[in-house]
């Protein structure tokens, strides 16, 4: 390798160090808070109406899979979105690096639930406090871009997910409230987190 | 902007004279992958400055916004927190893709030039 190739993966090297500490603004607060109202939505249908949207646990995997997956796209293509229109060197470099957060624990919240409702559809009461615990993770290992705020989020699904594992293992199943309200508040919790814009673009001093 | 770029390929007028400076690229390089900042102690020995060059090189990125200086207490101890601003962070982002850009047409330059001396001895062999 010549000295200027060299250079130049240097060059590259600092470029994902700035990407993977630099705030990412590609997340839309008001997707967020739109996924934040679906999941209430959902949640009062599965209170109203336990007979049709809350039979079994599979159906309340199936139901709020459905929503994590259409939240997940929504999510993804705001964020390309914002990037594209962004055109800042930095855009892209920052998008593959929350990408790297984010990709993982989207196919382990994709890949468990399929395993599990087809090889132990008895143990799908497990499945959205894993999810829960996930988004948790997500939270928290995006800490270094996102808003300092993230960690009460992280902490809540973090928490709720561990309750929600502990009540649904304890009455035998999932109920609307159990699945609903930690997705309601930590969607709402996020959405408020991303809504904060930060104040240290003009620099100065702060003593 | 673009346009003017593409008449000009090499005034390289995303090389920002600020980060442009070895004492304070090593500064701003060394923030970059840090969120939370760095410490004017760890600053002072990650770039190898002493306490009155480091202090100027700062005072120059902090005039020009790129880097916000935080006065506290670690502990009793007082501590002066240096952080890379989002101006600065976008800013270097530019500065850094200016830079690739520069490397890789000296590159090619280069390859055309190696590529020229490399056909020359044929070009003299040819009969006249």
């Amino acid at each position: 390798m010549s000295e200027v190739e060299q250079a130049i993966a240097q060059i590259a090297d600092i470029r994902a160090q700035l990407a993977a500490s630099t705030r990412f603004r590609g997340y839309a607060p008001e997707a967020v808070g739109m996924i934040g109202l679906l999941s209430l939505m959902i949640m009062l249908m599965q209170l109203v109406w336990p007979a049709r949207f809350a039979e079994s646990d599979q159906q309340y995997v199936m139901i709020w899979g459905l929503l994590m997956a259409a939240g997940c796209l929504l999510i993804a293509a705001e964020a390309i979105l914002r990037t594209r229109r962004a055109r800042d060197h930095m855009a892209q470099p920052m998008l593959l690096s929350a990408m790297r957060i984010v990709v993982p624990a989207a196919v382990i919240a994709a890949a468990v639930p399929v395993a599990i409702l087809a090889y132990a559809p008895k143990a799908a009461w497990i499945v959205p406090g894993i999810w829960q615990m996930l988004i948790s993770l997500v939270a928290f290992a995006s800490y270094a871009t996102m808003p300092r705020r993230i960690v009460w989020p992280g902490a809540w699904f973090l928490l709720s997910g561990s309750a929600g594992l502990f009540l649904a293992g304890a009455q035998g199943g999932l109920t609307p409230l159990v699945v609903g309200v930690p997705f309601v508040a930590g969607h709402f919790a996020i959405a408020w987190a991303l809504s904060d814009r930060g104040s240290d673009r003009e620099g100065g001093v702060h003593a | 902007m673009p346009e003017i770029a593409a008449e000009t390929p090499f005034a390289f007028s995303g090389l920002d004279r600020i980060f442009h400076e070895r004492a304070r690229l090593g500064i701003v390089t060394s923030l970059a992958g840090q969120p939370d900042g760095l410490s004017f102690a760890q600053l002072k020995q990650l770039c190898g400055l002493t306490d009155g060059n480091l202090n100027r090189h700062l005072t120059v990125l902090e005039e020009a916004r790129y880097v916000t200086i935080e006065k506290g207490f670690d502990g009793k101890r007082p501590q002066t927190r240096c952080r890379l601003s989002e101006l600065g962070r976008g800013d270097f982002g530019q500065y850094l893709a200016a830079l690739e850009s520069a490397l890789r047409h000296a590159t090619r330059a280069a390859e055309g030039k190696q590529a020229v001396s490399d056909s020359a001895p044929r070009l003299r062999e040819r009969p006249a």
